[in-house]
């Protein structure tokens, strides 16, 4: 599972957005497009993509890309 | 003597609200809502649904039992469905009820009808639900207020004397470890009106709202959707000993587009017939699945729909299923 692809599928899920804005430091919560549906947007793609469901209770305290991207990661090699 | 769905109707009020072009009405997929005005209430929009019946044959000293679903009652006390039987100018000898569930009540609904007639208790079951979540939202609450509208439902429930019963394998579920995330938190016993204080709080979005409006984490109640729903389908589909394809039409309870196309895929359903229709309505609620029965009937009239699956899922948390046939429905 590579950081990059999943940038890319982040990234996909914006349409305003500069691509050159989703980088593993990014704090996707600042982003100026995040709004009320985009938590649930990405919560759908990691979970049709990566077969991940993760709790909201994780996801509310994961802060950068690189932070989603471990968490997803740890949990897809179980 | 075995259930049967033997009529419906739905009334949805006249006052109309859009939602602006926006990354959420594209998700949602709703357009637009019904909302009651400021003197209606949920069981005004009962009335209306009910007297759709009557005005279609149903008579009304043939009603031998009053359910009706709403988290909106007219009281705390008495029952809103005792105060409807007065309205509907039902008989007397008649039990009325109200039960107090969202968007899995339509199922629970025709499950406590079918108990009723399958233990001989009633033969004629008015199942009304009827929601005004709008009165719970806060105005300025721009991720709710999109997401909602108001109406309400009638449904005929009749025993018949057949060998089969046309509501079957009803399944429920509950998980109150999920009631804060979908919640009025003031106003009725626990937190009560005049002894807590209103508490405004403002997200990080803007939206505004107060200990006395609705909250819902969306995040939680898609997670849980796309927990729950998966086995419901497994469970009533291995009750009723049959594949995916075996069922005519799948009606889960119609929250908005993005999460009926997610519970569309992990459900395995695509390329079976799947009822996904937000756009003039909203979340409705207990009255969901009632109204995509009602849309459902009149645009198939040619299909057979002896084997209709329901899903209700939500508030509660509260989760229920059954299979319906409804291909005796004129």
């Amino acid at each position: 599972m590579e950081m990059e692809q999943f940038i890319e599928k982040f990234a996909a899920q914006f349409y305003e957005t500069d691509a050159a804005e989703f980088k593993p430091d990014t704090e996707f919560r600042e982003l100026e497009e995040w709004g009320s549906m985009s938590a649930m947007t990405i919560m759908a793609m990691i979970d049709d993509e990566y077969g991940v469901m993760l709790e909201p209770s994780v996801f509310k305290g994961l802060e950068t890309i690189e932070a989603l991207f471990q968490e997803v990661k740890k949990r897809k090699t179980k | 003597m075995y259930a049967y769905i033997a009529k419906l109707a739905y009334h949805l009020p006249d006052l109309i609200e859009e939602n602006k072009e926006s990354p959420l009405r594209e998700k949602t997929g709703i357009k637009i809502r019904h909302i009651c005005s400021k003197d209606q209430t949920a069981s005004d929009l009962a009335v209306a649904a009910a007297e759709k019946l009557f005005r279609d044959g149903v008579q009304r000293d043939e009603i031998d039992f009053l359910l009706l679903c709403t988290q909106s009652p007219d009281y705390f006390l008495p029952s809103t469905a005792c105060v409807l039987q007065e309205r509907l100018r039902l008989k007397h000898c008649i039990g009325a009820l109200d039960f107090d569930l969202g968007c899995s009540g339509f199922v629970y609904g025709l499950g406590l009808a079918k108990g009723l007639i399958e233990s001989g208790q009633a033969q004629s079951v008015l199942l009304l639900t009827a929601e005004t979540y709008s009165k719970y939202i806060h105005p300025n609450d721009g991720s709710l207020k999109p997401l909602f509208g108001d109406a309400a439902a009638a449904t005929l429930v009749v025993g018949q004397d057949v060998s089969r019963s046309g509501i079957r394998s009803v399944v429920y579920g509950t998980d109150g470890g999920g009631a804060k995330h979908l919640i009025v938190p003031a106003g009725a016993m626990r937190q009560r009106y005049g002894d807590t204080a209103i508490e405004e709080t403002i997200d990080s979005y803007g939206n505004i709202r107060t200990n006395y409006n609705l909250y819902m984490d969306g995040l939680e109640i898609m997670n849980f959707a796309m927990r729950t729903v998966p086995k419901v389908v497994e469970e009533i589909l291995s009750r009723e000993k049959m594949e995916r394809r075996d069922v005519d039409y799948y009606v889960f309870h119609q929250a908005n587009r993005f999460i009926l196309e997610r519970l569309r895929k992990k459900c395995g359903l695509q390329d079976i017939p799947y009822w996904n229709d937000v756009e003039r309505y909203g979340n409705t609620v207990s009255n969901t699945l009632p109204i995509a029965l009602v849309d459902i009937l009149s645009m198939h009239h040619e299909k057979k729909l002896q084997n209709v699956m329901l899903v209700g899922f939500g508030v509660g948390l509260s989760w229920g299923g059954c299979m319906v046939d409804l291909s005796g429905i004129e």
